[in-house]
Order: structure tokens, then C-alpha cells, then sequence
């Protein structure tokens, strides 16, 4: 009974048992956060990576791609094991140069897509932030009929690049062009990252409205284009403009900062990539049309390793079928996410050893101090320890009173760290920018980072742990002084100064 | 086990019957390289309901022959019998039970616990001789005996005070009302009124004579006071490690 009564009566009177309290909830919750951020931005790395290009990937490094990605789509589509509802897509990656407005010239990948299809391959289409919603907003506000038609038709396309206003329109926001017969209506629609016009995040996480017309802004891209013999052209560079449809978001910066999305057929026709006339022994023909990589999302639970070797197969077949398809220097590539991104897999992979090295030097610290804190408890209450021997009290009672007394902070300290760890963690991104208004302080760039938000998840798994240790480390930390608690000789005790 | 006798009356015993009895102890202790005898050969019979007092200078080492009279310290030659039992060479838990149940302390500093009130400290003894659910199922039995004893030694208006509180007098009458609590057969006093003003100190041996007279409590008292250890039934006095009568 006085095991009991004497730990509550220790919590609620000795100040120290305070100290011992903050320290377990700060240990509990710096942990916390500093697992919650790190795990969350590991994960978060993988999401976005995954979500970037689909589950596997036939490329080429070469901006002139490949041939007769039609015929290895057809198949791919055809495998047991890859998503139904065509899940596998062509895409163009190249480079190119952009005007935004006039104001911002940029190098930036441009990706030629076809949205439809994007939408069940990776995270480009979840990504899109503004057309859908903004739209259907909008439409009910506009007068004329033309304008009316063209936003109904990319409302009722999403995901497209449709262009959401009628020719008018869009000639009336540049009047000098007609001046010089350029015909802007005719321009399609451009998608680009956020980042690349400088737009920010709000709080609730999506992406800031501009103060000015989005659908305004129109785009003059330069790509690259490949010439037959491979080497660009540059003194003869195509240059297309485009209207803005919508910007994008992947969540990973620096595909966000750098880089541009236009229609897949219109890409390749401007990098004549499509189909080209050639006459051979007297009659024209056609080249086989090229595509830089085919993304291909499988079935849910599907084994990736083994639709990825069937892939593999498809273009081996391919391969082996035509000439001119291998090259030495930079053969096509059958590989699955994890493969692909593999150098930045690796890092992240080294982060979470140095992750786990951090947190075990973090926990030494944190029982290290509870030990302090309870051997200097012990000290003080060395004279205690004689009055209950002297009493009647034995050993054991005494060691449990300083154990239980560790378990109780253990556990309360665990409970406040968990519950500080939550609320920081829970507002990590308000607190983080409310640093970088008031001190200027900003601890998460997005360029170094990747992402452009902290993470702000707590997994249970990682929180029973780390409340766990915390409550394990502070009965640890009491059971030395509990020890030598116990062994003292009641008369020693006593006589202790 | 039911501990509802706790509250019954004060066990009878009669002077002629020896309870306790120290045989040639010894013990020493080591000061860096010298080795100090403090207790060379104690003899010593104590019969139940007297009140022996051990007289002797300070560092003469009465303190240390009342811890290992009862069971605090250990010696390091002869034994002490209790009801004819070797306490010396009982296990650990028979003399922790032996501490709680048949012997009381007071000592001269008090030792009360500073978080406990005065009735909590005085429920200390019962507490640890208690698990949870005993404790609680004879709580009302064991508040009410604390709660009568303090009322005794004039305490009854201090039940919720902490010990800082408390004037020194005040502090030692806790500590009392704690020795009494489980009905020790033997009270050991280490120079009960050596922290107290001559007035205060008066009062506590008013309270231990008074529990000699009227409840026939056998007491052990050590003390450097010649004077107070003249109101015991015997005195002794501890001199160079050998305890002799008072007259010899």
C-alpha cells in the first residue's frame, strides 16, 4: 500500500518528479517529430517517385526515342498482370526553352502526354490544380456563347489541354498579334509546374490562386528538336506558343520547378518524331513514329519483377523483329520504379541507417538524463529509504517504489510527448511558416528537400514505439538508483546526509 | 491476513519475562586503516514492560547497540534474542516483519516523511505492513486508531499538517504516535529529547513515561542525559564498548 501512496505522493509534491516529467515528455516528443518528418519525408520520397512515372518504364536516355512504341503498347496492354483501362502510355521527354508572358524565360523538360491516359498512370493528373474546379466556378459567370462552349467542352473533357475560352477571347488578350497575322487562337494549351511561375502552397496545401487570369497566360516554347542524323538543329529551333490550361503539382520540387506539359501527338509532331514520308526503290514510304518511353502502370498486388520481365520480353520481341532498333550506347530500358530511381532510392535508404544511428544516440541521451534525474531523486531520498526500512519496509518495496515511480513518469511523460508531438506535428507547415514571416528562419527548403511541404503524418506503428521506449528508458533510467536504493542498509540510510 | 487486532487493546505482559537479550555483541567499524571496537561485549536482558535507559557519551556507541537490538543494523559478534529467537541470523523479511510489527522507533531527528501529513505519516507503519486491497478493507479501523493516538498526544487539530509545519515537540509526537501505531512490544528511543528544548523534551518523556506507567510499554531509551535516564526503571551505562549498571 505505502508503495502506492508514496508514488502519487512523490508525483504531486517533489518539484524534481517535474523535471523528470519534462524531460521524458521533451525526449518523447522531439523523437516524435524528428521520426514523424523523417519516416514521413522517406515515404513521402517514395509516393512521389513512384507517382512520377508510373510502376515500370521502357526509355531511352536519347531524346529521339524509340521506334514502334505503338506495336509495344499494343502488346504491353495485352499482359497479364498491367492495368486494364489502358494503363500504359506514351510520353516524349525533351528539353526546351520557355517565354511565360514575356516575363520569365526559362530552360525547362518538356514532357509531351496524353492526359486521358495520365490520368490512370502516376500522380500528373491528381497533381492538376486549378481547371476543373475553377471552371465549373466560372462558367455560370460568362456571357458569351463561344466562351461558354469551349469551357463546357475542357470541363467536360478533364483531363485535356482544351483551352477554356472561345477565339475571341483569347485574341482579344493579344491584340498586337494580330497585327503581325499570327493567329493565337490557334495555340493549344500548355501545362506547367507551379513552380515555375512562382505560385505558392497555401495552407490547406493546394496551390494559391494568382490575382491575375491564369487562362491569360500564354507560352512560346522552344524545343529541342533531333535532327535524323541526331544532332539538333539550333539555328532552325520550332517555336510554338501555347495558352495556360492549368499548373501542376507532383509534390516533388524540382519536377515541379523545371518542368512544362503538352500534348503528346502535338510534341512529336513539332520534334518530328510522328511518322515521317521517306521514298525508298521508287515508293514512298513511312518511318516508324518514336516516343522517348512508355509508362505502364500493373493490377493492384500484381508482382512487379514479373510483369516487368514480361515487359521485357515484349520489346526483346520488338527488338529482335526490326533493324535499327538496338543501339549499343543507349538501349532501351525495361525497368520498374524502384529501378529507375534507384540512386535516389539508395540515398534515402542511407538516410533512414544514419535515421536510425541519430535515434539510438537520441535515446541513450533521453534514459541517460532520466537516470540522472532518479539517481538524484534517489539521493535525496536516501533518509526515506532508512525511515520505511526502518518501518518495516523491505527491499524490494523500496526498489518497486522508485520503479513505479519511473513506469508512472514514463507513462504520463509518453502521454504529454505524444500529445505535444501530435500538435506539432499536426501543424509542422503553419509553425514553419509562421518562423520564416517572424524570424526569417526557414529549416525545410524545398530545393534541398525535394518537396515543398514538411511531413506532418504520425504513423500509429511509430508512435506505440517511440511512447514505448520512452516509458521503457524511464524504468530503465530509475532501475540503477532503484538498485542501489534498495541494497542500502536501513541504518546507513539513515545517517545519510 | 486480517490485521483488525491492530486496533485491539494493548497487549498485557508482565516484568518478569525476558523479550530481548543481547549476548556478548560486538561491533566494530572501519575508519580508513584504524579499526574502532565500539561494542567490545554487551550483555543485556531486557524484560517486558520496563523501561531500560542506556546512558553514555556521545560516540560511545549506545545508538549503535539500540539499531542492532532492533534489527536496523547487524553485529558483528554475539546475537540478540527476541522471544528467544536469534534476530541476527533471521532472514531478511522476518526482520523486516519483526521492524514493523514488534518494534517502534523514535529517533532524534524525527524522520517523518516530508510529503505525508501527520496522519498519513502516522499510517505509515500499518501501511507497509499492508498489500492495497488489506489496507482499504481496514481503512476506517486504522485512521480511527491513528486518528485516537494522535488525539492522545495532543495532535487532533494537526491530522492534514505536513511535518514543516510542525514544532519540533509536535514532529516527535508524530513520530510517537507512528511507533505505537502496529502495538510494538518494544519502543526503542535514540535520544528522543536531544533535539528539543528542556520544556519540549519534558513533555515527550512525560508521553513515554506515561505509556510505560499506564500501558506497561517496554521501552528502550538511549540518551547522553543522565538526568532523564534516571526516570527509567534501569539505567545502564555504555562505556569503552561494555555496558555496566548505572550503580556499579
Amino acid at each position: 500500500m505505502y508503495k502506492l501512496h508514496l508514488i502519487l505522493k512523490y508525483l504531486r509534491k517533489r518539484r524534481i518528479a517535474w523535471w523528470a516529467l519534462a524531460a521524458v515528455t521533451l525526449c518523447t516528443t522531439m523523437v516524435l517529430v524528428v521520426i514523424s518528418v523523417m519516416s514521413g519525408w522517406m515515404q513521402m520520397f517514395r509516393t512521389a517517385y513512384h507517382g512520377l512515372e508510373g510502376d515500370i518504364t521502357i526509355s531511352r536516355v536519347s531524346v529521339s526515342g524509340f521506334p514502334h512504341y505503338q506495336e509495344m503498347l499494343e502488346k504491353v496492354r495485352g499482359l497479364d498482370g498491367v492495368r486494364d483501362g489502358g494503363a500504359a502510355m506514351p510520353v516524349i521527354k525533351t528539353y526546351g526553352l520557355i517565354n511565360v508572358w514575356g516575363e520569365l524565360q526559362d530552360g525547362v523538360q518538356v514532357e509531351g502526354v496524353n492526359l486521358p491516359l495520365a490520368q490512370h498512370i502516376g500522380n500528373l493528373v491528381q497533381g492538376l490544380q486549378n481547371q476543373k474546379p475553377y471552371l465549373e466556378s466560372r462558367l455560370p459567370t460568362l456571357a458569351d456563347a463561344a466562351d461558354k462552349a469551349a469551357m463546357q467542352k475542357a470541363i467536360d473533357d478533364f483531363p485535356s489541354f482544351d483551352k477554356p475560352h472561345g477565339d475571341d477571347w483569347y485574341r482579344a488578350q493579344m491584340p498586337n498579334a494580330n497585327t503581325r497575322k499570327v493567329n493565337v487562337a490557334n495555340w493549344p494549351g500548355i501545362v506547367l509546374g507551379y513552380a515555375i511561375i512562382g505560385l505558392k502552397r497555401e495552407k490547406g496545401g493546394a496551390i494559391e490562386r494568382p490575382s491575375f487570369d491564369l487562362n491569360s497566360v500564354w507560352v512560346h516554347l522552344t524545343p529541342l528538336v533531333p535532327s535524323s542524323s541526331g544532332t539538333p538543329d539550333l539555328t532552325n529551333l520550332p517555336v510554338q506558343g501555347f495558352w495556360l490550361v492549368d499548373v501542376s503539382r507532383t509534390g516533388v520540387y524540382q519536377v515541379d520547378s523545371k518542368t512544362a506539359y503538352v500534348d503528346f501527338d502535338l510534341l512529336q509532331k513539332l520534334l518530328q518524331m510522328d511518322a515521317q514520308p521517306y521514298t525508298q526503290d521508287g515508293q514512298q514510304k513511312f518511318t516508324s513514329a518514336r516516343a522517348n518511353q512508355i509508362r505502364i502502370n500493373v493490377k493492384p498486388g500484381a508482382d512487379l519483377a514479373a510483369v516487368a520481365a514480361k515487359v521485357k520480353q515484349v520489346v526483346d520481341d520488338i527488338r529482335n523483329s526490326y533493324e535499327g532498333v538496338e543501339t549499343q550506347l543507349d538501349p532501351i530500358r525495361v525497368e520498374t520504379w524502384e529501378e529507375r530511381q534507384g540512386s535516389f532510392l539508395a540515398a534515402v535508404e542511407h538516410e533512414k541507417v544514419l535515421l536510425l544511428f541519430l535515434f539510438g544516440i537520441i535515446s541513450l541521451v533521453a534514459v541517460f538524463l532520466i537516470f540522472c534525474i532518479f539517481y538524484m531523486i534517489v539521493a535525496e531520498k536516501t533518509r526515506d529509504i532508512g525511515i520505511l526500512k526502518s518501518i518495516g519496509a523491505s527491499s524490494g518495496g523500496v526498489a518497486m517504489i522508485f520503479l513505479g515511480y519511473g513506469l508512472v513518469i514514463g507513462i504520463i511523460g509518453g502521454a504529454l510527448g505524444l500529445m505535444f508531438g501530435y500538435l506539432v506535428i499536426h501543424n509542422i507547415n503553419a509553425i514553419h511558416e509562421w518562423l520564416g514571416q517572424q524570424f526569417h528562419i526557414v529549416v525545410w527548403d524545398p530545393k534541398t528537400y525535394l518537396f515543398d511541404t514538411i511531413p506532418n503524418q504520425i504513423s500509429a506503428e511509430n508512435a506505440i514505439w517511440i511512447v514505448s521506449i520512452a516509458v521503457v528508458s524511464s524504468v530503465l533510467g530509475a532501475t540503477l538508483p532503484a538498485l542501489r536504493a534498495a541494497r542500502l542498509q536501513p541504518v546507513e540510510s539513515l545517517r545519510w546526509e | 491476513m486480517s490485521r483488525s487486532d491492530t486496533v485491539s487493546p494493548a497487549k498485557p505482559a508482565r516484568k518478569t519475562e525476558v523479550i530481548l537479550q543481547a549476548q556478548g555483541l560486538a561491533r566494530r567499524f572501519q575508519m580508513g586503516d584504524a579499526t574502532i571496537d565500539v561494542l567490545r561485549h554487551v550483555d543485556l536482558a531486557l524484560k517486558s514492560g520496563e523501561f531500560v535507559a542506556i546512558e553514555g557519551r556521545s560516540g560511545s556507541g549506545k545508538s549503535t547497540l539500540l539499531h542492532i537490538m532492533g534489527a536496523l543494523d547487524t553485529c558483528d559478534g554475539g546475537s540478540v534474542l527476541f522471544d528467544g529467537e536469534n534476530i541476527s541470523t533471521m532472514p531478511g523479511w522476518q526482520r523486516n516483519q519483526l521492524r514493523n510489527e514488534s518494534f517502534g522507533f523514535i529517533f532524534q531527528f524525527y524522520y517523518l516523511l516530508p510529503e505525508l501529513n501527520v496522519l498519513e505519516n502516522t499510517l505509515l507503519a500499518p501501511m507497509v505492513g499492508h498489500g492495497v486491497g488489506d489496507f482499504m478493507g481496514n481503512r476506517g479501523q486504522l485512521r480511527q486508531r491513528a486518528a485516537d493516538l494522535l488525539e492522545q498526544l495532543g495532535l487532533s487539530h494537526r491530522l492534514k499538517h505536513r511535518p514543516s509545519h510542525l514544532s519540533g515537540g509536535e514532529r516527535q509526537r508524530v513520530a510517537i504516535a507512528r511507533a505505537l501505531m502496529n502495538r510494538p512490544r518494544i519502543l526503542f528511543a535514540d535520544e528522543p529529547t536531544g533535539n528539543l528544548d528542556n520544556e519540549t523534551g519534558r513533555q515527550i518523556m512525560d508521553v513515554l513515561e506515561k505509556l510505560h506507567r499506564d500501558q506497561n510499554q517496554t521501552i528502550v531509551m538511549v540518551t547522553h542525559d543522565r538526568g532523564l535516564a534516571r526516570e527509567a526503571d534501569r539505567v545502564l551505562v555504555l562505556r569503552n564498548g561494555v555496558l555496566a549498571s548505572a550503580e556499579s
